[in-house]
């Protein structure tokens, strides 16, 4: 894959703190990559370096693999959607989009075309002349979506866009984005602190804790053979048993002993509404997750039961 | 509601009887003929109205008009930077605020006499320029309507740029990243975006700079040295030397009606750009 974003050893320092700190990686065109960590882990920063509103302290970024060091951000070919969509208050939807456009002094008759079809692709037809506080908070985040699209940036930057939206439209967004992402073929890299979002989008996934990287891959990769221990538990349930990690989904758990089984005592269970978690403990005090269907789950507490999982499920961290 | 009437009422009684009463003797007195030594006399009649449409009276009127308009954009394009500068300053925000209100610790006539003093002929700025021998005869940087404008601009910038930092504080700093993101310059991005979304804070800063320059009596009667006549000194001079109480309150009744009018049509445009 052609690389389109490349961060070399990215290092920004604040004055109190060191907020990226050595960040490399980089974006293949085309690509859906996320940038995941928790808040304050130097996500954000990172965005708004590519983007040009930092400065780097040291390292270099490089566009098609020319360096953008110095080059102020309306001058870069990256496009950021904001959190809070930043969207201009004064101007309607259609205005909205075109503000790119019209600021390459694109000639009339293109803006009119390209913002009209920016809008059909984000489902905004119809919402053209309404003023941002006119529309929803779904609307509004198609409509800053479109007004990065329409200029067909190297890289589209997406600063958390989801947070803002209410949780079951926020998974009607998702699906929207993913398949915006495809329709347009415009690499973007997605900054969030969701690492479910993350896993279902993105072609590839970076962990960030600290300021530094912590590990790339695809969702797969960082999932089921993470790196460090902090990937391991940041993305999801993990149980650490005589060294290794197990997912809580990938242990069995059996009335009868079998051949590497481990005995464990049901501590107890929690209703999950899509499926259940039981609570065992290992003979040597280690406590230990097993994520089972709720028809699957007839253990009581206080029962001998043996777990059991596959080497291949199972990963070791420094 | 009795709790409500309590509460209400001494300021309707100080408005009734300070402002609407005195307010009807204007206008009963514009309406009666001119007392021999100042007064009103009847009988009942417009004709003070009637005379305010002399070729003398309207050219003050629209020297007042054209002055106080130059004074309010002076002081819009002085202070839009200003504002935005300190709606950006972080830390120091209070300390440059407490700056742009310090003048308002001393008296409005005691500054307006600072001025003088440092402009007038033998003042400390031709004196100094003499000194360096810039200048072998002394500036009239005194007693013109340059002096006027200046003065009134002086003494009102601070009304312009309050309500400008006011609308400009709440103004969103990602909207300025957007604005650099989608390919506006930092200037670009003032005219585009700051500039409209500023517009409210404008138009009540301009409407309070605007309103007192326009009825200003002490700037050009000490700046202008009497020269420079605005409606207010007209106003001023029908009640002391004309001793003509009912054209003096006719001149003011079509001032508050001009003043009316100004408010009416900047708040109705900026209900509109909302």
């Amino acid at each position: 894959m052609q690389t389109v974003l490349e961060l070399r050893a990215l290092t920004k320092h604040f004055p109190t703190h060191r907020a990226v700190n050595g960040v490399s990686f980089s974006i293949g065109r085309g690509e859906f990559f996320s940038l995941v960590g928790p808040s304050g882990c130097g996500k954000t920063t990172t965005l708004r370096l590519i983007a040009g509103f930092e400065e780097p302290t040291s390292g270099h970024l490089l566009l098609d693999g020319q360096s953008v060091e110095g080059l102020p951000a309306y001058r870069r070919d990256v496009s950021t959607v904001f959190q809070n969509y930043a969207l201009f208050p004064h101007l309607t939807v259609a205005k909205n989009v075109a503000f790119g456009l019209e600021r390459r002094g694109r000639p009339a008759s293109e803006i009119v075309e390209r913002t009209a079809r920016a809008l059909e692709l984000v489902h905004l037809n119809g919402k053209e002349d309404r003023l941002p506080n006119q529309i929803s908070g779904g609307e509004r985040q198609r409509a800053a979506l479109a007004r990065s699209i329409v200029l067909e940036p190297k890289v589209l930057l997406l600063d958390e866009p989801l947070s803002a939206l209410d949780a079951k439209l926020r998974k009607e967004v998702r699906q929207e984005l993913k398949s915006l992402q495809r329709r347009t073929g415009i690499a973007f890299l997605f900054v969030t602190h969701d690492q479910e979002e993350a896993l279902s989008l993105s072609d590839r996934v970076a962990i960030m804790n600290g300021g530094v990287l912590e590990q790339v891959g695809t969702p797969q990769e960082v999932y089921r053979s993470p790196k460090t221990r902090f990937v391991a538990e940041f993305l999801g349930n993990v149980n650490w048993l005589s060294g290794a990690g197990v997912r809580p989904e990938a242990i069995r758990i059996s009335r009868n002993a079998s051949a590497g089984a481990s005995r464990a005592t049901v501590e107890g269970q929690t209703f999950l509404g899509n499926c259940v978690h039981l609570a065992a403990k290992l003979p040597d005090g280690s406590a230990c997750t097993i994520e089972m269907a709720q028809q699957h789950c007839d253990f009581q507490t206080g029962e001998n039961v043996y777990l059991s999982w596959e080497a291949a499920d199972e990963f070791r961290v420094p | 509601m009795k709790l409500r009437a309590i509460f209400l009422a001494p300021g309707a009684v100080v408005m009734l009887s300070l402002f609407f009463l005195p307010l009807l003797i204007v206008v009963a007195y514009s309406f009666l003929t001119r007392g021999p030594y100042g007064g009103v006399v009847p009988p009942w009649t417009a004709e003070s109205y009637a005379r305010i449409v002399d070729r003398l009276y309207l050219a003050i009127l629209w020297r007042s008009i054209w002055i106080a308009a130059i004074s309010t954009a002076i002081c819009l394009v002085l202070a839009f930077p200003l504002a935005l500068y300190i709606s950006r300053a972080g830390l120091h925000k209070n300390l440059l605020l407490n700056l742009v209100m310090l003048p308002f610790w001393t008296s409005f006539l005691i500054r307006t006499y600072a001025w003088m003093f440092l402009l007038r002929d033998t003042g400390l700025l031709n004196s100094l320029l003499q000194t360096l021998h810039i200048i072998r005869e002394p500036l009239p940087l005194l007693f013109n309507t340059s002096a006027v404008i200046l003065g009134l601009v002086y003494g009102y910038l601070p009304f312009m740029v309050l309500p400008l930092y006011a609308t400009l504080e709440k103004l969103d700093p990602a909207l300025l990243d957007a604005a650099a993101d989608l390919g506006a310059s930092p200037a670009v991005a003032v005219w585009r975006v700051v500039v409209p979304i500023s517009r409210p804070g404008m138009i009540a800063g301009c409407l309070l700079v605007f309103i007192p320059c326009l009825g200003s009596y002490l700037t050009p009667d000490l700046m202008g040295g009497g020269k420079t006549v605005m409606i207010g000194n007209l106003v001023q001079n029908q009640f002391t030397t004309s001793r003509d109480w009912p054209f003096g309150a006719a001149i003011s009744l079509l001032l508050m009606a001009m003043v009316l009018l100004v408010m009416r049509v900047l708040g109705d445009k900026g209900e509109e750009l909302l």
